[in-house]
């Protein structure tokens, strides 16, 4: 039985009071509501909810806009992730070496990423506009068909996604060039000395000894791509043509706040943690390096 | 070796991410036949600066940048305050549930905001804090995240130090104030401009809570521009030059110390 | 000398203390907002036994947040100007305005056009007064149709007409196979094709049995019609909300949308422009648009201040007025006979086509579902643009959604 000193014990609760009464009031209890609502029909006005058991759940998989969100956001993680991968690591690589003018480049890949996400989104829709947009105006300058982009049902999620590499690159950009910058050297001249060309010693020694940021990257990248709602609040305010860029936040959102329909909301609020907690993991049976947090 | 290779595409990449801005910087001062021209002109023909009066007269960009300044510090003055206190019972206090107290932490750390937005909302309501600061402030003044990082943190800080004061007759809280916190500087300073910075930019929280035109913080405010100016690309710009323009100047001044604290934290804000 | 000042200081006082208090919402802003604060400042000028004290309430859909806010917590005005206000006073059982419409002498129902009323009724009952209404317009740039070699002093006045001079000015000026110039697009997708609809001789809903009308065959016709718009390339698919744009910039034709445009571009647009009613099919109709005066009942003092004050903003002089600055519609016939309204006519004709039009207004009662149906249309009108789905199919499939939802919320 450990002994405890009263003092000692008196001070750490006062010292966690703040923190305990605040976690159960935003952050347990809601938890715990956000299943218990689910299961009612609560809407704002009417000040009677009753408890409808799974009837949320049936109307949300019936729902065919629920079921798109859910496509939508797939394919967002889907595409986004593996390219923001690869242009990062490509870019943090090229940026390792000893070349000049480095802040300059490092400032202007991390600009997007420090700037507010609706101050950006703004220029992009103009950049995006099918006639008065510059994007267009490149595209037929080389000769090339102009597209609808966020008016398109089509090309609206990869605006989206185009939007958000933009913005996000340079934050991996960083994270990857830290991460080259921690690998021993003397392990890469090894490798030359022995006879390697640069290139195998990349994918042989510099990738592996990566791969636990790689792998963090990933998962930020999955757990990041499931919340995105701002630039679609923005850009494409009704969820895009065809809600082809209504994703399950955006979804969340309009049936709480639009259709005032708390208890669907709820419900599809629950799938969407089921879904992210699948997700992390199935990544973590899969990365069985162990992740490292300096 | 290859280098003006490699220059060449870290500039076509530079140029890509700076074009954005480039246009926005020069389309705020466009008029609004400029803006529409067909086909669109990238130069302005007659440089304006009509577009940001018009639209200081629309919106009180004033008045939005600063309940963004007052909710943003109150949070992150608030947060690591609550914060500090807890990761040092954690860190180095011994009592009776500590270790339910930790699982309790780690698992309020894995709940996406997204997923417990409409029951804090419901909370929020219930309490009358609809469209004002305390409802855009209160929530989140704890951050499971925040209490972890200055854990880890001043779980490296040698225990001699507090040894000797508890021999100079130190309590926990004059061991707290004295030994700790001037020890964790580095550690307070980059966990509280992460708080800033991720609360500074915040969007779904004050869009939800947010009624009234003088309570709205500066991403909405921005977003209902959007709306009622959403013919007037010219003013958009404008609009997102005021909002822009500081926050990569106080950016190229404070690189790297932005570099470092991302690169420590490993997090995105 | 002293005695009279102090007397009347009294008096002052007395009224001010007197005055009773009423807090009233509106949701107008900028020169609306300004016009609308200098009328409720002549009211309490002239009405020295009440003060109007007006809190602004944000946009149409701030507002309305507030208003359930306030239903909830018991915090309500005393009255305001409220978007869908008989959603707000109806369903509550809150018919107060109706008992001093029906038992003021002064107060003229019949003045007022019949669609008024119909706009104001939940489950067939008055529970608000239309304000600040707008009505869907045809507004027309006369140089695209004096290019596509039209007349351009005269509009379309049917569909057919529509049709045939948009296709005309639809115009690939660069070659690259999507034109640059649109004969026509339209602003708010829902609010036009109940227009459409109507103009077709359909209904839009049953008000009584709440039951959704147009995937009957004439409601099918107006589907049609609309998908044979973008067919023969009059109307871009899917660019609604790139309308406002369009028209500025000179690159449209015609653009229908609200009557408030009219005040919007007055005096701005570099090219010469027109304003027309809408095309008629079988007949004209349009429908309206725009929030409501509604009563909040408090005490019986409270209530009939509130009444004195709306029924002083509905008066013809006054609602002249309103109207004449903002561009809003006026909803009682008399304000047209008014001398200054007719001078305002003869100087602004695009505002007399606006202020005419009114007579051909119909409205359905206000209902809870009202918000998903023009959702619904919006979206299976972008299906059917797209050609996802054949007119009868999405009018079919709107109809039963609607119909779905409308049972769901009787439970």
């Amino acid at each position: 039985m450990k002994r405890y000193k009263l003092r000692e014990i008196l001070v750490a609760y006062i010292c966690l009071s703040p923190a305990l009464i605040l976690a159960t009031i935003f952050m347990i209890i809601p938890t715990i509501m956000v299943f218990y609502v689910s299961f009612t029909n609560w809407d704002i006005i009417s000040p009677i909810k009753k408890f409808v058991g799974l009837k949320n759940y049936i109307y949300i998989f019936q729902d065919e806009k629920f079921l798109k969100s859910i496509r939508n956001t797939f394919y967002f993680a889907s595409v986004k992730i593996p390219l923001d991968l690869v242009i990062s690591l490509f870019v943090a690589v090229l940026l390792d070496k000893n070349i000049r003018m480095k802040k300059f480049y490092r400032v202007s890949y991390f600009a997007p990423v420090v700037t507010p996400m609706v101050a950006v989104a703004l220029i992009w829709i103009w950049l995006y506009d099918p006639s008065f947009g510059p994007f267009n105006q490149i595209l037929r300058f080389f000769g090339l068909k102009p597209l609808k982009w966020i008016y398109d049902p089509k090309w609206a999620m990869p605006s989206i996604i185009l939007f958000s590499l933009w913005k996000g690159l340079g934050y991996d950009v960083i994270i990857f060039l830290a991460g080259l910058q921690s690998i021993p050297q003397h392990l890469i001249e090894a490798a030359l000395i022995d006879g390697a060309n640069s290139r195998q010693a990349f994918f042989k020694i510099t990738l592996p000894l990566l791969s636990p940021i790689i792998y963090f990257v990933i998962l930020m990248g999955i757990i990041n791509s499931f919340k995105i709602f701002t630039q679609i609040s923005v850009m494409t305010p009704n969820g895009g043509p065809l809600y082809s860029t209504g994703v399950m936040v955006f979804y969340i959102y309009q049936q709480a706040f639009e259709n005032y329909k708390m208890g669907r909301a709820s419900a599809a609020a629950v799938v969407l943690f089921g879904i992210v907690m699948a997700l992390t993991q199935i990544q973590r049976k899969l990365g069985r390096k162990t992740v490292e947090y300096s | 070796m290859k280098n003006w290779f490699t220059h060449l595409i870290l500039l076509i990449g530079a140029v890509i991410m700076i074009f954005p801005f480039a246009w926005m910087f020069l389309s705020a001062f466009k008029t609004e036949r400029d803006a529409f021209s067909y086909p669109p002109r990238w130069i302005p023909s007659k440089w304006t600066f009509r577009n940001f009066s018009k639209v200081l007269e629309m919106v009180p960009f004033g008045r939005y940048y600063l309940n963004s300044l007052i909710v943003t510090s109150t949070i992150t003055f608030g947060q690591v305050f609550v914060a500090i206190l807890a990761a040092y019972a954690l860190a180095r206090l011994d009592f009776p549930g500590k270790t339910l107290v930790m699982i309790l932490l780690v698992s309020t750390m894995i709940m996406p905001f997204e997923v417990i937005l409409i029951p804090t909302f419901l909370i929020v309501h219930k309490f009358g804090w609809l469209d004002t600061y305390q409802g855009l402030i209160v929530p989140f003044l704890y951050s499971g995240f925040s209490i972890f990082f200055l854990r880890q943190f001043f779980l490296t800080i040698p225990k001699d130090l507090e040894d000797a004061a508890k021999i100079d007759g130190c309590g926990y809280f004059r061991i707290l104030f004295n030994v700790i916190i001037p020890n964790s500087k580095a550690a307070i300073g980059t966990i509280s401009l992460f708080v800033f910075l991720t609360h500074w930019r915040s969007y779904l929280w004050p869009l939800v809570i947010t009624n009234s035109t003088e309570m709205r913080t500066l991403p909405i405010g921005l977003k209902y521009f959007v709306e009622e100016g959403a013919t007037q690309y010219h003013l958009m710009m404008a609009a997102a030059l005021m909002a822009i323009v500081p926050v990569l100047v106080v950016y190229v001044l404070a690189e790297r110390h932005l570099v470092r604290s991302t690169t420590l934290t490993g997090l995105k804000f | 000398m002293r005695r009279c000042l102090f007397l009347g200081m009294m008096v002052l006082f007395m009224f001010t203390a007197l005055s009773l208090e009423i807090v009233f919402w509106y949701p107008l802003s900028g020169t609306k907002g300004e016009v609308f604060k200098s009328i409720v400042e002549e009211f309490n000028k002239t009405h020295p036994s009440i003060k109007v004290k007006l809190v602004y309430t944000g946009k149409y859909r701030d507002t309305a947040q507030k208003v359930m806010a306030a239903l909830a917590t018991g915090t309500l005005p005393n009255g305001g100007i409220i978007p869908a206000g008989p959603i707000f006073t109806g369903p509550y059982g809150n018919y107060k305005i109706l008992e001093y419409i029906e038992k003021d002498p002064e107060f003229d129902m019949n003045d007022f056009y019949n669609v008024a009323w119909e706009y104001s009724k939940y489950k067939g009952k008055i529970c608000a007064i239309p304000y600040n209404i707008s009505t869907p317009i045809l507004i027309y740039n006369k140089k695209l149709l004096k290019e596509a070699g039209l007349d351009p002093n005269k509009p379309p006045e049917t569909w057919d007409e529509l049709l045939e001079y948009a296709k005309k000015m639809t115009k690939d000026l660069n070659g690259d196979g999507e034109p640059d110039v649109w004969g026509l697009n339209v602003k708010d997708v829902p609010w036009i094709f109940k227009a459409m609809l109507l103009q077709n001789d359909c209904g839009i809903i049953d008000s009584k049995t709440l039951n959704p009308l147009f995937d009957s065959p004439k409601g099918i016709e107006a589907a049609k019609f609309w998908k044979k718009l973008v067919d023969e390339k009059a109307m871009p698919v899917g660019m609604h909300n790139l309308a406002d744009k369009q028209f500025q910039s000179g690159t449209l034709g015609f653009y229908m949308g609200s009557s408030s445009r009219i005040g919007r571009w007055s005096g701005k647009l570099p090219f010469e422009w027109g304003v027309a009613f809408l095309p008629k099919k079988v007949k004209r109709a349009i429908p309206i648009g725009g929030a409501v005066l509604v009563i909040f009942p408090h005490s019986k003092a409270e209530d009939d201040a509130t009444w004195e004050f709306i029924k002083y903003l509905v008066s013809p002089e006054k609602l002249a007025e309103f109207c004449m600055k903002t561009g809003y519609i006026p909803i009682r016939k008399s304000v047209l006979e008014l001398p200054e309204v007719k001078k305002f006519m003869e100087e602004h004709p695009e505002y007399k086509v606006a202020f005419e039009q009114m007579k051909y207004g119909k409205a359905y009662w206000h209902f809870e579902a009202m918000g998903t149906m023009d959702m619904l249309l919006y979206e299976y009108i972008d299906k059917l643009e797209r050609g996802l789905l054949t007119p009868e199919e999405a009018m079919k499939e709107a109809a039963e959604k609607l119909r779905e939802e409308i049972e769901g919320e009787g439970k």
